[in-house]
């Protein structure tokens, strides 16, 4: 009776049906798309500033003491120490290996630069490295294994990924072929332009590269010289090292399990907690599991990059926080006040079935099955929709080149949706069935 | 006499008309607070932005040092209200127990609001012989808090006691900090500086205070530091339009909320407009009633909503960023603006089409 009922009333309604299940699927479609926004935006966000620069530095154990001093480094040689560039791609081998956006190792040392002394730098500019293959485990304090399916192929990184704020007259040296970058205060004061040839020399070893490009980035790189690893490991005579490495991660913002932890060291947590934060991106752990596969490393938190990061990132969340429940809430009263004139409008409708004898709590479950339909319907319309509009708004806030949008359609975001769809039509048209139902029968049906 | 009726109708209908101020208020509040929130933000994370660190790096152009009584140019009032932080350094290799360190002389007091990152283990330093030193450079001295050690340069000799171990997990963690004074009493640099850090208000304001700089300091030449130049332009940039966007949607979403609202509340009065016409009343004055009702509702609302909203805006920014935001002025407007101008085109709009149709059908309750 009550199907059949149902399915009549909906379909001789059949435009109004319509409608009011586009003007739910509309305001379900802006719950969507801001649910949607609000679960990706803060990692667009954080995304977009690991292109500002590396968040941890790989050193030796045995860090040297620099003397930096205007672009110039010096180093005393009975303290040198290196890592071996064949350890890096074990990065990539880490729990958190997805996390590893980029690194590039780095080895430098005083030379002549058409007799100025300036410092050259060898490193990565754009390298395809392999991912060592296996099987791998990650074994726990309580006992507990977790495997972790290897990543194959290749990874692309190096310099021009890590600095995306370098400005580069010219072009990036190749790995292939001996090439320089030189900055622009160095280019300026030895008078050469791309294309250029200068003489380096160490010692007794010396070469002659031609400039490839000029960096400008404000910074103390603007007086070096650089050039990719292998020529300055020749050049140096260190073959296969590098003196440190900056890597670039995706973090969380450190909680107080990560504060305890670099508090007290993670081997002195209880073994829930060290899981808990092992299998969690903090800074701290992803530096941790980095010293686990480079043997005599020690990995550092670039602090100024990650602090502010961090304050800032949880600022942004906030602020994303009110601003998604407020349009929540919008939208939910849109939806409700679409419901009440959508009853309102039936209201002889529930006169003339009360005036046939129809028990008030049969009207009101009629109703109320016909906006937790309605409620579905729109609210299903309204997700797709929610997709299609997230997509294009992230589009716009978020299309930076090199960037893929990874707008995930959070498996969350569907029942939250249907939810508030179906629970404020239902709210919307309960009170003003209530309503209706309470007028005497022929007053609705008069009209007044 | 249109008075006398539009009295007597809001008085009468006391419920209904609260219900579609509220819902009217209630729209208009939401955008007014995005709105106010989309302008009022930005200049607070820029703000927020600083603890990136200086932007700004000032270095001799010509001669090998800047003038340290120069640094009254970065207080001048057209920069004051540009700069928000500034840090003064001197640079030189020093000897600190036998090895040659980078010694740094700076204003503690400075740096510590310019790079608000710096960790310190111990305290920092206020007395003019004490010195913070960068872990590395302790550990491989052999130095640890509150140790007393020499700094040799060419012929003079200072000694200092060890305040704080510094951690940034850059360069200064191999350099030594000392107050800038008792550096330039080492060196014979008496009044020189060898560079100056300068955290100025990020985005379209910075290229403007590096060509002041440039003007207003002719001897340092301005570099921008692109690293932290560019992240807070993006930053900037993507919060701007992502705020735009959701204002928008917030604006279309509230406007549907409203218009349904109004609409139900005009529907109910059919039968009221059908009578007034069948007792005699002109089209144009029937309608006239009506909509002063809906322009009053509006306003009402509208008002009502302004001050919701900006209640709103300033909770959110209290809890977010811990102080107040500046109210964007424009947001008022659109916010007033809203709410009468959907809640009178709802009721002229369903008014239309009631109007067309004929007194009696509608008294007769079809």
């Amino acid at each position: 009776m009550l199907g059949r009922l149902l399915a009549k009333s909906l379909w001789r309604g059949k435009a109004r049906t319509a409608l009011v299940v586009l003007s739910v699927a509309t305001a379900s479609t802006l719950v969507s798309a801001f649910l949607n926004i609000a679960f990706t935006v803060t990692e667009e966000m954080a995304k977009e500033l690991r292109s500002f620069g590396a968040n941890i530095l790989v050193v030796p154990k045995s860090e040297p003491l620099e003397i930096a001093i205007g672009g110039l480094r010096f180093v005393a040689p009975e303290e040198s120490a290196y890592l071996e560039e064949a350890d890096l791609p074990w990065l990539k081998t880490t729990f958190w290996r997805h996390n590893i956006v980029g690194f590039a190792p780095f080895l430098s040392r005083m030379v002549e630069v058409e007799g100025e002394q300036a410092l050259m730098v060898g490193t990565w500019f754009d390298r395809e490295i392999p991912i060592p293959e296996g099987r791998r485990f990650f074994a726990f304090a309580n006992g507990s294994r977790r495997e972790v399916a290897p990543d194959k192929g290749t990874f692309r990184t190096g310099l021009k990924s890590l600095s995306r704020w370098w400005q580069v007259e010219g072009q990036w040296p190749r790995e292939d072929e001996d090439g320089i970058l030189i900055g622009s205060g160095l280019a300026r004061t030895l008078g050469v332009g791309i294309g250029g040839n200068i003489r380096v020399a160490l010692e007794e070893r010396s070469a002659v590269l031609p400039v490839r490009g000029i960096a400008r980035t404000g910074g103390e790189e603007e007086e070096q010289i650089f050039v990719h690893l292998k020529l300055a490991q020749e050049l140096f005579s260190l073959p296969g090292k590098a003196e440190k490495v900056q890597v670039s991660a995706l973090v969380k913002p450190d909680n107080a399990l990560a504060a305890r932890a670099n508090r007290i060291g993670p081997a002195n947590l209880p073994p829930e907690e060290y899981e808990t934060w092992y299998c969690t991106p903090y800074l701290g752990s992803v530096s941790y599991q980095i010293e686990e596969v480079i043997p005599n490393a020690k990995a550092k938190a670039i602090r100024q990059v990650s602090e502010a990061e961090g304050a800032f990132l949880g600022k942004m969340r906030l602020t994303f926080i009110f601003v998604v429940a407020m349009a929540v809430l919008v939208a939910s009263l849109a939806v409700m006040a679409t419901m009440v004139t959508a009853i309102f409008e039936r209201r002889q409708e529930i006169g003339l079935m009360k005036a046939l004898g129809a028990d008030a709590k049969q009207v009101r479950l009629l109703f109320l099955v016909e906006a937790g339909l309605t409620g579905i319907g729109g609210g299903i319309l309204g997700y797709l929709g929610g997709l299609a509009l997230a997509q294009l708004l992230s589009v716009r806030t978020f299309s930076l080149a090199g960037f893929g949008l990874s707008l995930s359609s959070q498996a969350a975001i569907l029942p939250i949706t249907l939810l508030i769809a179906v629970g404020v039509a239902l709210l919307g048209s309960f009170f003003p069935a209530k309503e209706a139902m309470r007028l005497e029968p022929v007053k609705t049906l008069k009209g007044n | 006499m249109t008075r006398r009726i539009l009295l007597g109708s809001l008085r009468r209908r006391k419920g209904q008309v609260a219900v579609a101020i509220c819902a009217v208020a209630l729209g208009a509040s939401l955008v007014v607070a995005a709105l106010n929130l989309r302008y009022g933000i930005e200049g607070r994370l820029a703000q927020e932005l600083r603890s990136y660190g200086a932007n700004l790096v000032l270095v001799p152009r010509a001669e090998p040092f800047l003038k340290e009584r120069d640094l009254v140019i970065l207080e001048d009032k057209r920069l004051k209200d540009r700069i928000i932080g500034y840090a003064p350094f001197i640079h030189r290799v020093a000897k600190v127990e036998g090895k040659d360190v980078v010694l740094v002389g700076t204003r503690f007091s400075q740096i510590r609001k310019t790079n608000p990152w710096w960790q310190v283990e111990g305290r920092w330093p206020e007395k003019e012989d004490e010195a913070l030193i960068g872990s590395n450079a302790a550990s491989k001295l052999g130095l640890r808090l509150n140790d007393r050690f020499s700094v040799v340069h060419k012929t003079s000799q200072l000694s200092f006691s060890l305040a704080g171990i510094l951690r940034t997990g850059g360069a200064e963690e191999h350099q030594a900090f000392v107050p800038m004074e008792t550096l330039q009493r080492l060196t014979h640099l008496h009044g020189f500086l060898t560079s100056v850090l300068v955290s100025s208000r990020a985005g379209k304001d910075l290229d403007e205070t590096v060509a002041i700089l440039q003007k207003a300091w002719p001897q340092a030449e301005t570099r921008t530091l692109l690293q932290v130049a560019r992240a807070e332009e993006a930053l900037l940039a993507r919060l701007e339009i992502f705020l735009t966007l959701v204002s928008l949607l917030i604006l279309i979403a509230a406007g549907l909320s409203v218009y349904a609202t109004m609409s139900t509340a005009a529907l109910e009065r059919r039968v009221e407009m059908a009578l007034m016409r069948a007792l005699g009343g002109e089209e144009r004055r029937v309608a006239w009633i009506f909509a002063a009702e809906a322009l009053g509702i509006g306003l009402i609302g509208g008002i009502l909503g302004c001050a919701i909203g900006l209640l709103l805006s300033e909770i959110i920014g209290l809890s977010v960023f811990g102080s107040f935001i500046f109210p964007s002025l424009l947001s008022l407007p659109i916010g007033l603006a809203l709410g009468v101008g959907i809640s009178l085109f709802c009721s002229l709009w369903v008014m239309r089409r009631i109007l067309a149709l004929q007194p009696a059908v509608v008294l007769r309750g079809e």
